[in-house]
């Protein structure tokens, strides 16, 4: 195969491996998924609003596709990168299937394989938090995701979701106090 | 304090995030089986994107076309309306017709070109 990695994988940069696996290096590709795939699941769980559903590793894929597609460079960390075209694909996901708000996903403890037992008190708050970011619509927890938890800049996020800047401020702005007011009563 | 709050707000959104994935691991057996699959796609993906440059092309020129014969139409109405305007105003528009059979019929000795020049005069 044209190309193949020579050198430690671990040595190779995370931008030498996308140019590699652009390049049709299929070993150059395989650790770009190992490397990065876990986060962009995690970030297509956010947000399409369902947790350990296998549309995430349809809407990853089809990130992939798109990062390997096209000619553009991250110009930061490529892990980030790689997530925000992740944040765009889900969106483009639900668009699709014409969801604009998804229902609340019914939790089903033996098919999550948590134990039949009563639940724990983490697990209550890790739903109940699942539950809180349902209420908001899934470009407001792009947005969120983007901004609050990669750090991306208010352009960034914009150009990466295809929003304007003026918008993503306002989406951020709005969905945190919808968050806060949801999660912290007492904030009201 | 505004800035606290918004703060607060951040962090409280970002811990929110980050709790949400918890207990549940992200499976990458399939993606790492699709990769081959993955970097085939991309490569067709860009391959057609090259062959469809030219009809991206053709596509920009029929949205544009049309809009820069709208945009001639109307200099060539604009200019027209300029041009009566002119000529009904009394004042005589640079014919270049005339100059020209002037300055000819001033040089030349042809009595029917002095004659066409004349009523062209006339008719001004």
């Amino acid at each position: 195969m044209q190309g193949e990695l020579e050198i430690c994988d671990q040595e190779l940069g995370d931008l030498d491996v996308l140019l590699a696996a652009r390049d049709g290096d299929h070993r150059a590709g395989r650790l770009l998924v190992s490397r990065h795939g876990a986060s962009m699941i995690r970030t297509a769980w956010r947000v399409l609003g369902r947790y350990g559903e296998t549309e995430a590793e349809d809407v990853v894929q089809e990130a992939f596709v798109a990062a390997l597609t096209t000619s553009a460079l991250p110009t930061g960390d490529v892990g980030a990168w790689l997530r925000a075209v992740t944040a765009r694909k889900a969106l483009d996901w639900l668009r699709r299937l014409g969801r604009r708000r998804e229902q609340p996903p019914v939790e089903d403890s033996s098919k999550r394989g948590f134990p039949a037992d009563p639940p724990s008190a983490g697990l209550v708050e890790v739903l109940a938090v699942r539950q809180a970011l349902l209420r908001l619509s899934p470009s407001d927890r792009a947005v969120l995701t983007l901004v609050d938890l990669e750090g991306l800049s208010m352009a960034e996020a914009a150009q990466a979701l295809g929003l304007t800047r003026v918008a993503v401020k306002w989406r951020a702005v709005r969905a945190r106090r919808k968050l806060a007011r949801i999660l912290s009563p007492s904030m009201g | 304090m505004v800035w606290n709050s918004d703060q607060s707000e951040r962090k409280l959104a970002r811990n929110a995030l980050r709790r949400a994935v918890e207990g549940e691991e992200p499976e990458l057996s399939r993606l790492l089986e699709n990769t081959p699959k993955m970097m085939a796609e991309a490569r067709r993906r860009r391959v057609s994107g090259r062959s469809d440059f030219f009809a991206e092309l053709a596509a920009l020129a029929d949205r544009i076309v049309p809009r820069l014969a709208a945009a001639t139409g109307l200099l060539i109405l604009l200019s027209t309306a300029i041009h009566l305007s002119d000529r009904s105003s009394g004042e005589a528009a640079p014919d270049f017709r005339s100059l020209i059979l002037a300055t000819e019929a001033a040089r030349s000795d042809d009595l029917i070109l002095k004659a066409i020049a004349a009523t062209e005069n006339d008719n001004g």
